[in-house]
């Protein structure tokens, strides 16, 4: 049991990729309670959480990985921020640390560190601090001195601590708007030892002490003197300006200049030693800093206006355990969905691991493309558990949720999804697969849903295809970001996951023009090509998102802060750079709501000769009536037609659901009429639906989008003998077969 | 309306010329000055006071009807031979349902390339079809087309090539003769005798006109943007005019990249800076992105001046007093409120040379442009009774307006192509800026009829004061303040310049004193344009928070290039300049405000002085309440300084009163009072150096604050407050020290 009273999860991992070719090697790091545990390869067929039906169905692989291992607890360590180690230790008659802050936990009773100096090996020295009695100077963790005045939360500060060989301390606090607070007092002694390196936003890296005091909130223009200088005689103008020099001819040890290199982790010192700085566990760049004017809201045409960083103290680029299991790739191993399996006592964790087709040929007709980009959107989401009452009401009923979720609330350093918000309150930017993600597993059940969503609910394809006997290929979003349109070239059709929802520009081309050169993508799911996303080019295994101000999300970006960091590109939705996901698959997001699914009925297009083979062998209007979970196709988040936003104008709109409640409502991202005031939707808006339309392409390629996330959902019932599985099946077969499988609508 | 008219600017200073253009039914009106005292519609309200002022404009002048032409285009005078006739564009139309032709390019005297419900289209000089593609171009696509004319043939090729999709070129029969010498060029209408006609809804992009019937390949290689540098090089000598609509997004001309440098004029404010057929969404603006912006789009309501003829012009008496005023021009003998008479505001400014009044009235005149001739009042009777709870008939005017759709629409309203309105000018009649203009929304006055409640009550308290408008401030910043201590806004300053917040920060922050008492002010991101000075510009940025959305990629200004939308979203929250800012809406009822711990204080409960009761503010005209309409609510994470006061909360307000998407979804708020619903803050702060400000975050605080009792004639409480600030505001050297607390 842990400290919540809740089963523990004795053993957890993760790969060190979540793709791999053959010949390749993966290395899983996994942390386990018992000192030995056993590892098995298998190759996941379906989803199913235990207890509920249909189960999971999985055969094990023979591979000279399996077997036992000793195993041990390994940590992980949240917490970003900025390290730098002087060329050699330095000693300092005198000492001043300066920067600007905008505390997001000021009122936390921990000490939070701004800028701190350590000894040769990185122990806490002197540190400029937030505590519980306002700024404050550390000698280690010992407060010499305190301002008393905490300052206001999300509000700019310049602060401002010496100390003098004599022992005299200067503390000043300056708020941008408001009263400047001195405070002096005295040291038994000045800087007593060599300064070695110099951190932001923390007192200590991991393994030093316990106490690390990791800093919520943008910290500017961090600069440590070696001499007791007053503010007026430290450099007050923004660090790219010419000189980072104090009056008197005081340079700085270190003044760090985080205007520049924002799609990286390197921090470029302004000072005379050259104390490049590394930030660690990707603190979130490309955000406003004391002097923006908002006269620019993107960082590229205002750089020196941007020049800080916000720190969080629940920040995870890379749990960064060790390896135990290396798992090499045989060169025979179908394509396919596997996991490492591991087991402890009674607990089993499977990481999940997608083995592609090697590049040369011959290729399967299908391949199945994961959305692992959304996968880790949604990585470690953990409202499931913090907002489990306001769920059962958006639902209409109680759920329950994953037991592991539970477990989660015991981990918060396993990190964040996109979804969640930092611990001061600010939206997540970034999610690492480098770490465990225990909601990316096949038996990992969704109340949402009340059944599978994502991962687990994805593997029904797998299953679909196994039954139906059509050889696959599965690749990840990451392949189709590395590889472009190469990857997808190879196959007839691609098939999409149930949700993929996360995006680079790259991978829309590739999918764009897959589909302009005869390619075939059957898009079987909902709200997909959604947002702006890329992956960072420092920290590859994370992915970047900024939520701007529109779109059903859960949180808001702060104006000027709209921008990716990794790229510089504007983000939010692809809709609003002129991509909206109709112009891709027909169809986009237009409503949601999870307290059931919802049928189609055709429409008269659909009865054209030339697209009614797709319904051949559905008999009657309506289909998709049923379903596991929620009990139909056209449910959880759903897509619709509108050639405005981009839907081709030969397309056909084929079926539309009908029958939503008022609990499925519309995305707010349609103008509100003209009265100026809000417009109601739910029952009756015609933009709760989801519309089922294909469409082809001159030189024969064609689209078939679903646009409901459910649609697998009720591919799966009744053991797959359904309308929605046979649907999926004729369109499966033409676009394997036809030279040009959906003629344009005239 | 008999008789209308419009002036050539919104404020004039003494010794400075006031010209009036005005449109009369009746061979003779009479003319004379008056001077706004307080605004009111006849028979739905208290009747508005003026008072006639002796001026060498009195008199008797004839009368003609004046006409306004709406829409749109670009045109350029030109000599040139057509022996044949070949234009092609790319075009985004956005309105292809209308049967009435709609142009792409034109020649005059010569011939026309159009859209319409057939598809494209050949006109003749006499807008006769010469020949129709019949192939329908559906709305909302950009797609290449071309039409190439050989009068020796007798046929037409046109091709229609959509970015996306396959194209087709089909040849038509055309008995069109020989085009001959054409004098203009135009893009998105055609000259006829009465003006510009057929005009074009939607974008056009890289519009050229070619004195050749160009061939099939070459029309291709003009498509294909690999090919088209070439074949355009190739074609020089037969290229008539080339326009690059991508260059210098604020200036009203373009320039021409054919041999013969015919560089248009943009006709009517057009919508520049928006998304060429080859944006690829990497930049969202011009600036980062130009030759992507190589698109204008043309509506057919696009007005920006009516072009009448001046009638009379009044220069402004040097010993006029700085004031509101109106020339009053009326056919005579009917209602002295009929729809015999109209009144056209201005302001007169104070003397340079004058001892400053200690007060300044800033009449948000840009707010009225923003409103100016907004039709929903008619078109949306029926949701409009849903969101007040009751029937509201809208003002006389606005039912005659729906027969002047050429006096342009508000920045509230739709093209007729469904997109939204970017630009509004001054240089029109606009019937809701009029001193008896009913607003259903309040049940009574708003803008600048109500506005005048202010003028009202300064002239009932005695108080001596000047009049600039927003116009004034954009122009001349800070040192418009500065002759004044105290700056009073009227109720509902919503659209601001970068400069204009600029200048009221730097008065605030240099000993000024600020009354800011209206509702939903400095919020929306607008420029003047700087080519066409009587109107501004806005964007309302995306997200269904508003009346009408950015279409994706044009959320920058033309006129600027900044990016447009609302301040809060460039870190410019109305709360940093004023303690307050927007934070729902609704229109049912006002509600009252109960004074709040802060107000205790003795450094500032002078503020109440006078006052018995914790509630203040339950009466009021319109609505009956002082915290109504648009409310506005402190909150220290948007920017409320710290050491404010936060002195009063308005308290029960019906469901009918929404908070802004904005609002809905933050997900960090440091809200004051945070969790008590919509609500709307009185708030109080000193700043260093004396300045200090007073904002009351409500559109319907002067509507109670003009109020005064039917039996008694009392002043209200909201009165009382209001001066108590103004008084000290007035004498003391530092009114509101910080709240330290």
């Amino acid at each position: 049991m842990d400290v919540l009273g809740q089963p523990l999860m004795e053993i957890i991992g993760y790969g060190d990729r979540l793709s791999a070719a053959p010949g390749e090697t993966v290395e899983f790091k996994i942390s386990s309670r018992p000192t030995r545990f056993r590892a098995e390869v298998v190759r996941l067929l379906r989803g199913g959480a235990p207890g509920r039906t249909p189960p999971l169905v999985e055969e094990p692989v023979a591979h000279p990985a399996a077997g036992e291992y000793p195993g041990r607890w390994q940590p992980a360590y949240a917490g970003s921020y900025v390290r730098g180690a002087l060329g050699a230790p330095r000693t300092v008659p005198g000492w001043t640390a300066d920067a600007w802050i905008w505390p997001t936990t000021p009122g936390r009773p921990a000490p939070q560190a701004i800028v701190t100096c350590t000894d040769a090996d990185g122990r806490p020295g002197l540190a400029l601090a937030l505590t519980a009695s306002g700024v404050s100077l550390l000698a280690g963790t010992t407060v010499l001195a305190a301002t008393g005045v905490v300052p206001h939360e999300r509000t700019w500060c310049r602060v401002t601590a010496s100390l003098d060989a004599d022992g005299a301390i200067v503390l000043t606090q300056a708020e941008r708007g408001g009263a400047v607070t001195r405070v002096t007092a005295r040291a038994a002694s000045g800087p007593s030892r060599p300064v070695g390196g110099v951190l932001a936003g923390t007192l200590a890296e991991p393994g030093t002490t316990d106490d690390r005091a990791l800093f919520n909130g943008k910290i500017a223009r961090p600069a440590i003197y070696p001499a007791a200088l007053s503010p007026d005689e430290v450099s007050t103008a923004p660090a790219s300006a010419a000189s980072a020099t104090g009056a008197g001819g005081a340079e700085p040890l270190v003044a760090w200049d985080f205007s520049v290199g924002q799609h990286g982790t390197a921090v470029t010192d302004r000072g005379p030693y050259g104390v490049a700085g590394t930030c660690v566990n990707l603190p979130a760049r490309g955000v406003t800093g004391p002097d923006w004017t908002g006269a620019e809201t993107d960082f590229r045409r205002a750089p020196g206006e941007y020049d800080a960083i916000h720190f969080h103290d629940d920040d995870l680029a890379d749990a960064a355990w060790d390896t135990d299991v290396a798992l090499t790739v045989p060169g025979d191993l179908p394509s396919g969905v596997y996991a490492l399996k591991v087991t402890a006592g009674d607990d089993t964790d499977r990481i999940p691991l997608v083995v592609r087709e090697p590049p040369e040929a011959p290729h399967a007709p299908v391949l199945v493309l994961l959305p692992t980009w959304t996968y880790l959107a949604y990585a470690n989401w953990r409202t499931y558990v913090e907002e489990a009452e306001q769920r059962a009401i958006n639902w209409g009923e109680a759920r329950g949720y994953d037991p592991v979720d539970e477990f989660l609330v015991a981990h918060p350093e396993y990190g964040k999804s996109l979804y969640d918000h930092h611990s001061d309150g600010s939206g997540v930017f970034y999610s690492s697969r480098l770490r465990p993600i225990v909601n990316m597993r096949p038996t990992y059940f969704t109340p949402t849903t009340k059944w599978l969503r994502h991962f687990a609910a994805d593997l029904q394809l797998i299953w679909w295809l196994e039954r139906r006997g059509v050889p696959y290929a599965v690749a990840t979003d990451d392949d189709l970001h590395d590889q472009g349109v190469d990857l997808l070239s190879r196959h007839r059709v691609v098939i999409t996951g149930s949700h993929p929802e996360y995006h680079s520009g790259a991978m829309l081309d590739a999918l764009a023009a897959y589909r302009d050169s005869g390619g075939r993508l059957m898009y079987l799911g909902g709200n997909g090509f959604y947002w702006v996303t890329h992956r960072h080019p420092a920290e590859p295994q994370m992915i970047e998102i900024r939520r701007g101000n529109v779109g059903v999300c859960t949180w808001k970006s702060d104006p000027g802060e709209e921008h990716l960091s990794g790229t510089g590109e504007p983000a939010g939705l692809w809709r609003y750079r002129g991509r909206a996901p109709q112009r891709l698959a027909g169809v986009g997001f237009t409503a949601q709501g999870f307290d059931k699914a919802s049928p189609y009925r055709r429409s008269a297009d659909s009865r054209d000769p030339a697209v009614a083979w797709i319904f051949d062998g559905v008999e009657g209007d309506v289909f998709g009536d049923v379903g596991v979970g929620l009990g139909g196709a056209a449910g959880d988040e759903l897509d619709r037609a509108d050639h405005v936003l981009g839907t081709p104008h030969d397309t056909w709109v084929l079926a539309s659901s009908f029958g939503h409640s008022e609990k499925v409502e519309a995305a707010p991202d349609e103008p509100t009429g003209a009265a100026a005031t809000p417009s109601p939707s739910g029952i009756g808006d015609p933009a709760v639906r989801s519309d089922i339309v294909a469409f082809g392409r001159p030189g024969g390629g064609a689209v078939f989008s679903v646009g409901s996330i459910c649609w697998l959902s009720a591919m799966a019932y009744d053991d797959g003998d359904n309308a929605v599985a046979r649907i999926t099946g004729n369109v499966l077969d033409r676009f394997l077969a036809a030279a040009e499988p959906v003629p344009p609508r005239r | 309306m008999k008789i209308t008219g419009y002036a050539d600017r919104m404020s004039a200073a003494p010794g400075e010329p006031v010209e009036f253009r005005i449109s009369s039914e009746a061979a003779t009106y009479h003319a004379d000055l008056v001077k706004l005292v307080r605004g009111g519609a006849p028979g739905r309200t208290h009747p508005p006071i003026e008072h006639p002022v002796p001026s060498p404009v009195t008199g008797d002048y004839p009368g003609r009807v004046q006409r306004a032409h709406a829409g749109s285009y670009v045109t350029a005078a030109c000599d040139l031979a057509f022996p044949a006739w070949t234009a092609t564009a790319w075009i985004f139309p956005t309105r292809t349902g209308v049967a009435t032709p709609q142009t792409v390019l034109a020649t005059a005297p010569g011939l026309a390339l159009a859209v319409t419900p057939e598809g494209l289209a050949l006109l003749g000089g006499d807008g006769a079809v010469l020949a129709v593609s019949g192939i329908a171009l559906p709305e909302r696509e950009w797609c290449y087309v071309a039409a190439a004319y050989d009068p020796a043939a007798g046929e037409v090729v046109f091709v229609q090539q959509p970015r996306d999709r396959t194209g087709r070129a089909v040849r038509r029969a055309a008995d069109g003769g020989a085009p001959g010498r054409a004098a203009e060029v135009l893009a998105g209408a055609r000259r006829t005798d009465t003006g510009a006609a057929d005009h074009f809804n939607g974008k056009i992009a890289r519009p050229a006109l070619y004195t050749a019937a160009l061939g099939k390949a070459d029309l291709a290689n003009l498509a294909d943007p690999a090919t088209r540098g070439a074949a355009a090089h190739r074609l020089a000598d037969v290229t008539a005019v080339a326009w690059d609509l991508s260059a210098d997004q604020a200036a009203l001309t373009v320039p021409d990249r054919g041999p013969h440098a015919l560089a248009g004029a943009c006709a009517n404010l057009p919508t520049r800076a928006v998304t060429g057929p080859n944006w690829t969404g990497a930049a969202l603006s011009p600036a980062a992105a130009p030759a992507e912006y190589d698109a204008i789009h043309f509506h057919d309501d696009d007005l920006s001046d009516a072009g009448w003829d001046t009638d009379l012009t009044l220069t402004v008496p040097a010993d006029l007093p700085s004031g509101v005023y109106a020339l009053r021009v009326t056919t005579g003998g009917q209602d002295a409120y009929g729809d015999g008479t109209d009144r056209i505001p201005f302001v007169v400014r104070e003397r340079p040379d004058a001892e400053p009044a200690p007060v300044l009235v800033l009449l948000p005149t840009w707010t009225y442009l923003a409103y100016a001739n907004w039709r929903t009042y008619v078109e949306e009777l029926e949701p409009r009774t849903a969101v007040y709870g009751e029937p509201r008939l809208p003002d006389p005017v606005d039912y005659d307006l729906v027969r002047h759709p050429e006096y342009g629409p508000s920045l509230y309203d739709f093209h007729t192509d469904g997109t939204g309105v970017a630009f509004s000018s001054y240089l029109r009649p606009i019937w809701n800026m009029r001193p008896t203009y009913f607003t259903p929304t309040t049940k009574g006055l708003r803008h600048f009829a109500a506005d005048l409640y202010l003028i009202w009550w300064l002239e009932r308290q005695g108080i001596p004061y000047a009049v600039a408008t927003d116009h004034d401030l954009d122009a001349e910043g800070a040192a418009l303040l500065r002759r004044h201590r105290v700056l009073v806004t009227g109720s509902h300053p919503e659209y601001m310049s970068s400069r204009m917040l600029d200048a009221v920060d730097a008065f605030t922050g240099d000993g000024g004193r600020l009354m800011y008492l209206g509702g939903n002010g400095f919020y929306w991101v607008t420029a003047r344009h700087p080519a066409a000075p009587q109107a501004i510009e806005i964007r309302r940025g995306a997200g269904g928070r508003r009346v009408w959305d950015s279409e994706p990629g044009e959320e920058y200004l033309a006129s600027t290039g900044e990016p447009g939308g609302v301040w809060r979203y460039r870190g410019r929250a109305p709360q940093r300049l004023t303690g307050v800012g927007m934070t729902a809406q609704g229109f049912d009822k006002a509600s009252p405000y109960r004074r709040l711990p802060d107000s205790r204080d003795p450094a500032i409960a002078w503020v109440f002085d006078g006052l018995r009761e914790d509630v203040f503010g339950a009466t009021g005209y319109g609505l009956g309440g002082a915290a109504g309409d648009e409310i506005d609510r402190a909150d220290h994470v948007l920017g409320t300084p710290r050491d404010a006061w936060i002195l009063a909360r308005s308290f029960g307000h019906s469901a009918k009163i929404i908070a802004t998407i904005d609002e809905q979804e933050r997900a960090i708020s440091g809200a004051v009072g945070g969790g008590v619903g919509p609500h709307a803050n009185v708030v109080a702060f000193g700043r260093p150096g004396g300045g200090a400000v007073f904002s009351v975050g409500s559109i319907c605080w002067v509507s109670s604050m003009a109020y005064e009792d039917p039996e008694t004639g009392a002043p209200s409480d909201v009165s009382r407050i209001t001066r108590n600030v103004l008084d000290r505001f007035i004498a003391e050297d530092e009114p509101v020290p910080p709240n330290c607390a």
